[in-house]
């Protein structure tokens, strides 16, 4: 079976600088969701943008579905970008018509089909311009899927919309992920949208640092947080075994622990000073600390 | 292509700022004249019968010129608001091939320049016809269209250079109002050349709009330079010309043919230079 995905020995250099410095990523499998994530001036840009055709690579290959040809590779794609590039001045239809023009073989009754899918039938004939957020988001990504893609590459989508919103589109998405077999390719501000991906790649100092599903990820990145409150804190501090990081505070110390099972014997070794605890497991934003050292953004 | 072009022109038309201001220079030209200039030139060539209806067209034909640099550089601008608003990413993601975009853009650019000297050619020919009573031959539009288009075409390559070094609308919109105002003076339109020092002349010669002008007015002049200069002394024609920018001197008087052929090189020189220009950034990014 053709790979949806496959890219070997990615690399740019700007002249004095290494953007990306050798990417090699593969999706196996369609109707997966991917989630690529890194800190700012990782090179995610710079990535998306050469599998999106729009930047040329300094060496690498990358193979959509097949497909090598830069104009081959556009038929099976697309891209919802993180701002807004539909025109203000036309109507939603308008809009969608001009880009139906620029691909072919598709009926001019999908552009009707795509309006009804991303429920925009109210406020198809009104301008672009004077659509909400949320609205102008749907809009967009009915454009992206008029040309059916095997891979719809999606760059921060959900960035400064509301909850309503963002739940809408990820229900409208993974209905196409399912039906169509299309490939979604993530990139996000919102950690928790990723933790739904199938596959998490994780790109710092233009080169992949860790991949894996999101469960696998933060099982070997993302350490647990226990919260000891106690009347007798500076010295609990002094006795907690040192292998444990750890940050004290006025009111509570903060213990990074592996597992449940760590916690459980901390807290059953130290029950008699312990007046409060909370418990909290890793998360992808712990995941994303632990391999970036910076937070996400 | 052509969908790009559709919705350029749309675009282009429905934003009525951008259509007022690819006419201000023309009408600020025909402004000055009727306040200012006409009197004057009316005097200066009072000796000639009908000397209004020969200096009506002439303006006509300045008004012209510039419109279509104006016209196609706010036409243009659509280009420099798409990159940076990133609207060109979304069509270049698509199959179709670059070329063709960018040729969507062009062709926009020329179709807006040309429709925008018509409007002003119809618009001013009715005000003056109304006014003066001067008369526009159905016969010499075959010619004027052929400059017209040819005239949208220079213009658009001329623009597309300037373009090709713009990143930012507000950058360009700067340079729009520098060559509003500087393409009338360059035409010679504002102040006719002959009133000029030589060095003015010299550059209004290296200006590719003051040939554009120089071939409307000749279209549009010729019937009535017929008619007024029946019974004029030889040589107050070439005279006559010489001052208003009909034909400028290079060796000798230039003659429509080299007027034409000078339009023609500019926009096929612009056109390889703005090509090589994109082949020069792309071979960078790779």
């Amino acid at each position: 079976m053709i790979d949806v995905l496959k890219v070997q020995g990615l690399k740019k250099n700007y002249s004095h600088r290494q953007a990306v410095k050798g990417i090699d990523l593969t999706i196996k499998n369609g109707g997966s969701l991917i989630a690529f994530l890194g800190p700012n001036g990782a090179g995610k840009s710079t990535t998306i943008k050469m599998l999106t055709t729009l930047l040329k690579p300094t060496a690498g290959s990358i193979e959509i579905n097949g497909q090598q040809l830069p104009e081959k590779i556009r038929e099976q794609i697309a891209v919802v970008f993180q701002e807004s590039v539909m025109d203000a001045d036309l109507t939603v239809r308008k809009n969608l018509l001009v880009r139906w023009k620029l691909y072919r073989g598709q009926s001019k009754s999908s552009v009707s089909e795509l309006i009804h899918q991303v429920h925009a039938q109210d406020f198809q004939n009104q301008k672009y311009g004077s659509l909400s957020g949320g609205q102008k988001r749907r809009v967009d990504i009915a454009r992206a899927l008029i040309n059916q893609p095997k891979i719809l590459f999606l760059d921060e989508p959900t960035t400064g919309l509301d909850i309503q919103t963002r739940s809408l589109i990820w229900q409208m998405l993974s209905l196409m992920r399912k039906k169509q077999g299309m490939t979604i390719f993530l990139t996000t501000h919102y950690l928790e949208e990723a933790e739904q991906a199938d596959q998490v790649d994780i790109i710092d100092h233009g080169q992949i640092i860790a991949q894996g599903t999101a469960a696998d990820l933060k099982k070997r990145f993302a350490k647990s947080q226990l919260t000891l409150f106690s009347d007798e804190l500076a010295q609990l501090n002094q006795q907690l075994p040192k292998q444990f990081s750890r940050q004290l505070t006025d009111s509570k110390i903060v213990v990074r622990v592996d597992n449940t099972a760590d916690a459980i014997h901390l807290l059953s070794d130290f029950a008699d000073k312990i007046k409060n605890f909370e418990f909290r497991p890793g998360t992808i934003d712990d995941m994303f600390m632990a391999l970036t050292g910076k937070e996400i953004r | 292509m052509l969908a790009i072009t559709q919705r350029n022109l749309k675009l282009y038309f429905r934003n009525r700022a951008s259509v007022l201001f690819s006419l201000m220079s023309a009408l600020i030209v025909l402004g000055l004249y009727l306040v200012f200039l006409k009197n004057g030139m009316q005097k200066n060539w009072s000796h000639l019968p009908d000397a209004i209806q020969l200096l009506d067209p002439w303006l006509i034909g300045g008004m012209m010129s510039v419109t279509a640099t104006t016209a196609s550089l706010n036409a243009i601008e659509q280009l420099v608001r798409d990159r940076q608003g990133h609207q060109l990413q979304d069509f270049l993601v698509t199959p179709t091939k670059s070329a063709w975009i960018q040729l969507g853009y062009f062709l926009s650019a020329v179709l807006i320049a040309v429709i925008m000297q018509l409007a002003v050619l119809l618009v001013a020919a009715g005000y003056f016809s109304f006014a003066d009573k001067i008369q526009i031959r159905l016969r010499t539009l075959p010619a004027l269209i052929a400059i017209i288009f040819l005239n949208g075409l220079c213009a658009t390559a001329l623009n597309l250079v300037i373009i090709s070094f713009v990143k930012k609308v507000t950058t360009l919109s700067i340079i729009g109002s520098i060559v509003g105002t500087a393409s009338g003076f360059l035409a010679g339109i504002y102040i006719p050349i002959g009133t000029l020092p030589a060095f003015a002349q010299n550059l209004i010669k290296l200006y590719p709009g003051a040939y554009s002008a120089s071939l409307f007015r000749r279209i549009l002049m010729q019937p009535q330079i017929a008619v007024s200069f029946r019974h004029v002394k030889e040589g107050q024609l070439a005279l006559f010309k010489k001052m208003l920018g009909i034909g400028y001197q290079w060796e000798s008087m230039t003659t429509f043919t080299q007027e034409f052929i000078v339009l023609a090189a500019v926009t096929v020189i612009a056109l390889v230079l703005v090509l090589a220009k994109n082949r020069w950034v792309n071979s960078r990014q790779a």
